[in-house]
């Protein structure tokens, strides 16, 4: 029992310092327009994208590359978490204004990330 | 804003419209009981479209994820058991498969229309891309009930339910992963190239297959694993019925 116990704590202890240890990139949603429109993030490794909506209106997130399919509600905040990605340029776009809205997220390796920031 | 209405009407009425002419073919099921349960079913989305911001916020941002992947099991469950098992009573069972499957899928493009319902020229857009998207979406569902009606083969119709319900119950899969909840261990293969995911046949093979250009293995697992076992489930109950009886019981 114990055993079990402490085998899951520290199964939640790596769960959380691997969450801890995630690179976030944060975008922001103002007019309609994805502010950075394109973000960097490393290759082979989780990372969580936070919306920040300043719109009074929603918007959804739609990404078929990615695979993800988020509401951010006006004035609100949502997380989106994806990878580990190979390299490339992975599209998104908010899909209440799919012409303004569009954004991309470029994996590239660690060794470049690193290099950047 | 036309073309945008049309695009997210289909997306989230086209299953609900293929699960009625699923639910009418495969299972009988008379309208009235189909009508209560989309009726059910929207009076329950306004519940939620009026809480969905503080339901978005629980569990650090994945209440939302969470709701639907309650709602996407349970209506799961719920045809798992008609296909598993057909007989009397389903009428009910029918009525409690729509009202949940509709939940998220009217609150979704709700959100979308509450949003812009009070913005300038936004009104006739939505109403006449919601319009064309009735349309199209009755189109598909009498195609496929007149499609299954004809084949008369139960056998072939099961397997399409089975098929339709597993789709969209592996969603989850996509849900959890957004959420963190779940590890995403990559696509296995990637046939953007032959059927992208958003092109029109990718929208439709996804409603009625779930079909991913990308699929993860744990997406794939989940939909055969959803597909097979109430398949499986079902012919062991009914060999075990057509087995003849052990000596023991001509005994008494």
């Amino acid at each position: 029992m114990y055993k079990s116990l402490l085998s899951f704590s520290l199964l939640m202890l790596m769960h959380s310092a691997s969450a801890l240890a995630m690179p976030e990139v944060i975008i922001t949603i103002r007019d309609h327009l994805f502010y950075p429109s394109e973000v960097m993030v490393p290759a082979g490794k989780k990372v969580k994208l936070i919306f920040v909506n300043q719109d009074n209106t929603p918007e959804e997130l739609d990404s078929f590359e990615l695979n993800r399919e988020k509401v951010i509600f006006g004035n609100a905040k949502a997380n989106v978490f994806i990878g580990p990605l190979d390299e490339g340029e992975y599209h998104f776009f908010g899909e209440y204004h799919p012409s303004s809205a569009v954004g991309k997220v470029i994996v590239v390796s660690p060794e470049v990330f690193n290099d950047v920031n | 804003m036309l073309i945008n209405t049309v695009v997210l009407f289909l997306r989230d009425a086209l299953p609900v419209f293929v699960l009625l002419s699923m639910l009418r073919v495969y299972a009988g099921t008379d309208w009235r009981y189909l009508l209560r349960g989309l009726g059910m079913g929207l009076c329950f989305s306004i519940v939620v479209v009026a809480n969905q911001h503080t339901v978005s916020q629980w569990y650090q941002g994945a209440g939302y994820e969470l709701l639907k992947c309650v709602t996407l099991i349970a209506a799961y469950l719920l045809a798992a058991r008609m296909v598993i098992k057909k007989g009397k009573g389903f009428g009910l069972l029918a009525t409690l498969i729509v009202a949940i499957f509709v939940v998220p899928r009217s609150a979704d493009f709700s959100v979308f229309v509450v949003g812009f319902w009070f913005q300038k020229d936004a009104l006739s857009p939505i109403l006449f891309g919601t319009t064309l998207g009735l349309g199209i979406c009755i189109s598909v569902a009498i195609l496929v009930d007149v499609l299954f009606s004809s084949l008369n083969k139960p056998g072939i119709t099961r397997c399409a339910f089975a098929l339709f319900i597993a789709g969209q119950v592996a969603n989850v899969v996509l849900l959890l992963q957004q959420i963190d909840w779940l590890t995403d261990p990559g696509p296995l293969w990637n046939i953007n190239d032959v059927i992208a995911d958003e092109s029109e046949y990718g929208h439709l093979l996804k409603v009625l297959l779930g079909y991913e250009a990308a699929p993860s293995s744990f997406y794939l697992l989940t939909l055969f694993s959803a597909l097979l076992l109430p398949l499986i489930i079902r012919s062991v109950l009914l060999s075990r019925q057509r087995a003849p009886h052990s000596p023991s019981e001509y005994q008494i």
